[in-house]
């Protein structure tokens, strides 16, 4: 593919102004620590619940804390923990997915075995259930959430890997003597790329939102810690007296999932092959 | 049926596993309102049976799921069948209702963004379906509650009775899973409008309407249907939640208690439900599959 | 196919056109003399003789009549089923000599026999009591001596016996349809004395009771009146940000702890009145652990002391519904001292003073203290719920300022626990409610239940032994204000606030009172104006 017309399509497709949200976001919750102006943890009693203004442009929250500064610093934390558990549930489901789907037969019984005891749980019960076995922290958070959404993705990327097998390419590959790993590696993955992205960004918006949830049901980040979930939690409590304690973080999640999201389904169309060739 | 055997099997066991990993006594939380003494809670725990070695509490406890006995929950000394009774129709109604909302919206949303691809309408689905992804029940509920039951007065804020009580937290958990159906149904219909069968129905001059219903929802409604079948599980998660907010009877409060308490029976009892129910929507889902893919269904014949 | 299609278009249409219909026909006319009353937690089971929550005694306490009461306004025990009583000198036998005429609300009679079927039944380790069983000291037996008359034996005096029978957890209820019903099914079929009669209980959706209008034999302070509510309808709002909704909405008439911001709204609103109520008992406190570095050393568990600002706690969590804590009891809990009001004060170059004079400095620049290469660092173990969390977040603020470092671990209330016994924590927030100061055996003797101080002092086990079987009211309360001021001269814990329960309602209930425990309202009277 030639650099000039990738990058034509790039912009045609509007990936790269998702994509520039996305980069704008993380940069901020990455650099943004040493550029707002207040500390997040520092707290005032003669400053709490200001509503948004010249000294602090999102307002303070029921401790007198900057909630701008807190956002950034959270955004670290949020992003972090969705972004590590993301990782997680990749990594292993397309380890999973991608063996049970190439190879069929036992090693597939025996993966979606496990795959379905673990899909018997509902989700949220199994992250309370390994953060109570794991400890708080934002770790203990992460690897929850990741594994929970584990047995979901290497469904997907099984049934993926399965119709891709099935593909002419693949057959001539295989017939012609290339190697399994040569096979995965080189045409299996590739060809799963599209649905992949697809559900990964979907998941990273999951994975806030349990993260969030963990801290609803009493358990999860220590609440003085920065973090979007207990902060929204925390601006629940106060969704009249002072609406801007919890619209910023609610805000931000929102927005956040939203341009994953959208990067996503514009990688989609730049990866998969039949959407392009449509041009859609 | 037999199939589900070993999962039972397995889920049961890290149900156990999982509940006895967990730090923290049963008798010490059971006795944690009374002046008990350091003695009289060490004495408890040995009546509870919390002192045996593990293999001893494990081979009791599968020995008693054998006999098909869920046993007493800790705390409230009442059979885990019974309790299970009468939270669990609550919670399924809710889930129902849920998914209900889900596959309307969803599907509804996801068509109308895949026919208008590119306009403005779509961009607004998108929008709408990641605000769906993205906003945790418990905000999204109280805000529902605020706005409906307060403000508008149009619906009762919280318990249940009639199906007034069911329209906020089905909406609520509903919509939070539309989000991800809406898209999936998008994609895939994008997808198979672009199929070359679909360009030569074109082509034939059949209507757009007709080839939209005859051919491609029929086709690109299988992904979706496969993320229903998953979104299930999601909503039985979400019922937790929706059922704290809106102050409702069920099994997902339940549950979420019993694990923070070490309550094993209970748990184990809710959780194998889950499996059994868990089963069904697969079993559902693959009927619908075959229902709707004609290739399964020419393969059958 | 096509008509598939057009069926399920046809139900997509009628639930949307049937939606506007939903919600016109919402039930915005509740019966006028039914009253919703909004609970906070749903208790794992409501028989106060197995079950331990101060939820289930909101509706049951007048389900249930108690041989004794306890006059919230003079703090007198007054007759209740037992019309008087006697007490041995060596404090080992209570007689009661009980009213007649009293009918549980099945029809049966109550009388002696009633009452020692009630207490055996709670000392049974078959009924596996939370609460009750522990409430009785060393029960030895207990005799009916007429039809009408009973003596309680004990094996060694406990002097808050009396306390305890005044409590829900020890009412007496029916043995006939204790029998009829077993262990685990009697909570749904309740039947006590009192003036409203169990009705029926969905756990997690509503407890319902009904007027007992047979009911003449209450004691003073349960006054009823003829036009008091025929029906209650308890239900269960454990998230606290629906409460005051559920409230302007008309959902309840009555709410209990209504989270302290929305407090002044309701305050001010014209349809809603506010009745606090302060909870005798333990404040929101947090012990230190005197089993582990760095909380063993005394200058440290008192600079931490100084370090926090609880007045500023208080005022930005609780507002000013809830009075800044001074000792290990609150003020309206029997055996309080002053003594201790004014100790502990704000005083962050005391706390500094403190731990530097014990070697604690900062010698590396980077604010936190160390001392033998040992960091500062205090383990906080504590539950996410109760405004524990705020709580926890403004402490780790105040620490931080003198050079303590908080590692705060927010863990499930099993964890929690655990950590606490097994001494894993260095601070640790716990209590426990009650009228009498005897509760304190169970945190700071060295065999105690709740002793999260680890704190092994025979002094003060004497000091607490000793006060929980004397007979003689001001001896005790002096060995209690012996032990306070040994448990604050050693700072095991530190307190934060007097609970105070924000109930609210409707302005349109009427004679909404609470009874000596500050939890449990005394229904026989309130009323629902039109």
């Amino acid at each position: 593919m030639r650099a000039p017309a990738f990058l034509g399509r790039l912009w045609r497709t509007r990936a790269l102004l998702w994509g520039l949200l996305v980069a704008a976001i993380a940069l901020l919750s990455l650099c943004g620590p040493w550029v707002v102006a207040h500390d997040p943890m520092a707290m005032d009693s003669t400053s709490q619940l200001l509503p948004p203004g010249r000294h602090h442009w999102l307002g303070t929250d029921p401790f007198g804390r900057d909630i701008l500064s807190r956002l950034v610093w959270g955004g670290r934390r949020t992003l972090g923990v969705a972004g590590a558990a993301v990782l997680i549930t990749v990594g292993a489901g397309l380890l999973l997915g991608l063996l049970s789907g190439y190879f069929g037969g036992a090693v597939d019984e025996a993966i979606m075995r496990v795959v379905d005891v673990m899909l018997a749980f509902p989700g949220l019960l199994l992250i309370l259930g390994l953060v109570a076995v794991l400890g708080a922290g934002s770790k203990a958070l992460a690897v929850a959430v990741g594994i929970t959404g584990v047995p979901a993705f290497s469904r997907l990327v099984r049934s993926a890997a399965m119709s891709a097998r099935e593909e002419l390419y693949v057959l001539a590959a295989l017939a012609v003597g290339c190697r399994r790993r040569r096979v995965i590696t080189r045409h299996l993955l590739p060809n799963i790329v599209g649905p992949v992205v697809a559900f990964a960004t979907v998941q990273f918006g999951w994975a806030i939102l349990n993260a969030s949830a963990t801290s609803f049901l009493g358990l999860g980040e220590s609440p003085s810690v920065p973090e979007w979930g207990s902060m929204l939690n925390l601006g629940r409590g106060y969704l009249r007296a002072a609406p801007w304690v919890s619209a910023a973080p609610g805000l931000a999640i929102t927005l956040a999932v939203l341009s994953v999201n959208m990067l996503g389904d514009e990688l989609r169309r730049l990866f998969d092959p039949a959407l392009r060739w449509q041009g859609a | 049926m037999i199939g589900l055997v070993p999962t039972v099997w397995a889920v049961a066991s890290l149900t156990f596993l999982a509940l006895y990993l967990i730090p923290g006594d049963p008798a010490q939380v059971l006795l944690s309102e009374s002046n008990a003494t350091a003695a009289e809670i060490a004495e408890r725990r040995a009546e509870l049976g919390l002192d045996d070695s593990l293999p001893v509490q494990y081979g009791r406890y599968l020995w008693r799921l054998l006999q098909g006995d869920l046993g007493e929950s800790l705390f409230t000394g009442r059979p885990v069948t019974a309790t299970i009774a009468e939270q669990f129709p609550a919670t399924l109604t809710l889930a129902i209702a849920g998914m209900i909302v889900t596959v309307v919206t969803g599907l509804g949303l996801g068509i109308v963004a895949a026919v208008r691809r590119g306009s403005w309408l779509d961009a607004a689905v998108s929008g709408v379906s990641a605000v769906g992804i993205s906003t945790p029940v418990f905000w999204s509920g109280l805000l529902a509650i605020w706005l409906f039951a307060l403000v508008l007065d149009w619906f009762p804020a919280t318990g249940q009775g009639g199906l007034q009580y069911l329209v906020l937290p089905a909406a609520v958990l509903g919509f939070s899973s539309a989000g991800a159906v809406a898209r999936v149904t998008r994609a895939s219909l994008v997808e198979v409008m672009g199929k070359p069968f679909i360009l030569v129905a074109r082509s034939r001059g059949i209507g757009p309407r007709s080839i939209l219903f005859r051919h491609v929802l029929q086709i690109a409604l299988l992904p979706a249907v496969t993320v229903i079948g998953l979104q299930f599980g999601f909503l039985l998660g979400g019922a937790v939640v929706t059922e704290t907010v809106f102050a409702r009877q069920g099994l997902g409060r339940l549950v979420v208690k019993s694990v923070l308490r070490k309550d094993l029976p209970v748990v184990a009892g809710t959780v194998l439900v889950g499996v059994i129910c868990y089963a069904l929507v697969n079993l559902l889902t693959d009927l619908l599959y075959r229902a709707l893919d004609p290739r399964v269904r020419s393969h059958l014949r | 196919m096509v008509r598939r299609k057009r069926l399920l278009l046809g139900i997509l249409v009628a639930v949307i056109a049937l939606l506007p219909s939903l919600a016109a026909c919402q039930a915005g006319d509740a019966e006028p003399q039914k009253l919703v009353y909004g609970l906070t937690l749903i208790p794992s089971g409501i028989d106060p003789h197995i079950h331990a929550s101060s939820e289930l005694g909101i509706p049951l306490s007048n389900v249930y009549d108690t041989l004794v009461y306890l006059d919230p306004e003079t703090g007198e025990f007054v007759p209740g089923l037992a019309t008087e009583w006697s007490v041995s000198e060596d404090g080992l036998v209570y007689t009661f000599t009980l009213r007649k005429g009293v009918v549980f609300h099945d029809g049966t009679r109550f009388d002696a026999q009633a009452v020692k079927f009630n207490l055996d039944r709670v000392v049974d380790p078959a009924t596996g009591s939370q609460k009750a069983r522990y409430m009785l000291g060393k029960l030895d037996r207990v005799e009916v001596v007429g039809d009408h008359s009973v003596t309680i034996r004990l094996a060694a005096p406990y002097a808050p016996l009396l306390d305890s029978l005044s409590q829900v957890y020890l009412g007496m209820a029916s043995p006939a349809a204790v029998d009829k019903w077993g262990k685990a099914e009697y909570q749904f079929h309740q039947v006590g004395t009192g003036p409203f009669k169990f009705v029926e209980y969905i756990p997690g959706d509503h407890l319902t009771l009904a007027r007992n209008p047979k009911y003449k034999w209450g004691p003073e302070l349960l006054r009823q009146v003829d036009s008091s509510v025929d029906e209650i309808e308890f239900r269960f709002y454990e998230d606290p940000s629906t409460r005051t909704i559920a409230l302007e909405s008309e959902q309840a008439q009555i709410m209990g702890e209504i989270p302290p911001q929305d407090a002044g709204r309701i305050d001010q609103a014209a349809g809603l009145a506010l009745h606090p109520v302060a909870i005798p008992g333990q404040p929101l406190q947090f012990f230190f652990n005197l089993s582990r570095p760095p909380t063993d050393e005394l200058a440290v568990r008192r600079a931490l002391m100084y370090a926090t600002d609880r007045e500023t706690i208080v005022e930005t969590i609780f507002g000013s519904w809830s009075p800044v804590a001074s000792g290990p009891l609150s003020r309206v809990t029997l055996g309080y001292v002053s003594d201790f009001e004014g100790r502990y004060l704000h005083d962050v170059s005391r706390a500094q003073e403190l731990l530097e004079e014990a070697g604690w400095m900062d010698s590396d620049g980077d604010r936190m203290r160390e001392k033998d290469q040992r960091q500062l660092v205090i383990e906080l173990y504590h539950m996410g719920w109760g405004m524990v969390p705020e709580v926890v977040q403004m402490i780790e603020n105040d620490w931080a300022a003198v050079g303590a470092q908080v590692n705060a671990h927010l863990v499930s209330y099993p964890a929690a626990l655990e950590a606490a016994r097994a001494g894993d924590h260095n601070v640790i927030p716990f209590n426990l409610f009650g009228t009498d100061p005897a509760q304190l055996g169970s945190f700071y003797t060295s065999g105690g239940g709740f002793n999260f101080s680890h704190v092994q002092d025979a002094e003060l086990d004497e000091l607490l032994g000793l006060a929980a079987a004397s007979q003689d009211l001001p001896q005790r309360l002096e060995l209690y204000r012996q032990a306070q001021t040994k448990i604050m001269e050693q700072a095991l814990v530190l307190p934060i606030r007097d609970y105070v329960n924000l109930n609210a309602s409707s302005s349109r209930v009427q004679g909404l009172r609470f009874d000596a425990r500050g939890w449990f309202p005394l229904l026989s009277e309130v009323q629902l104006e039109d």
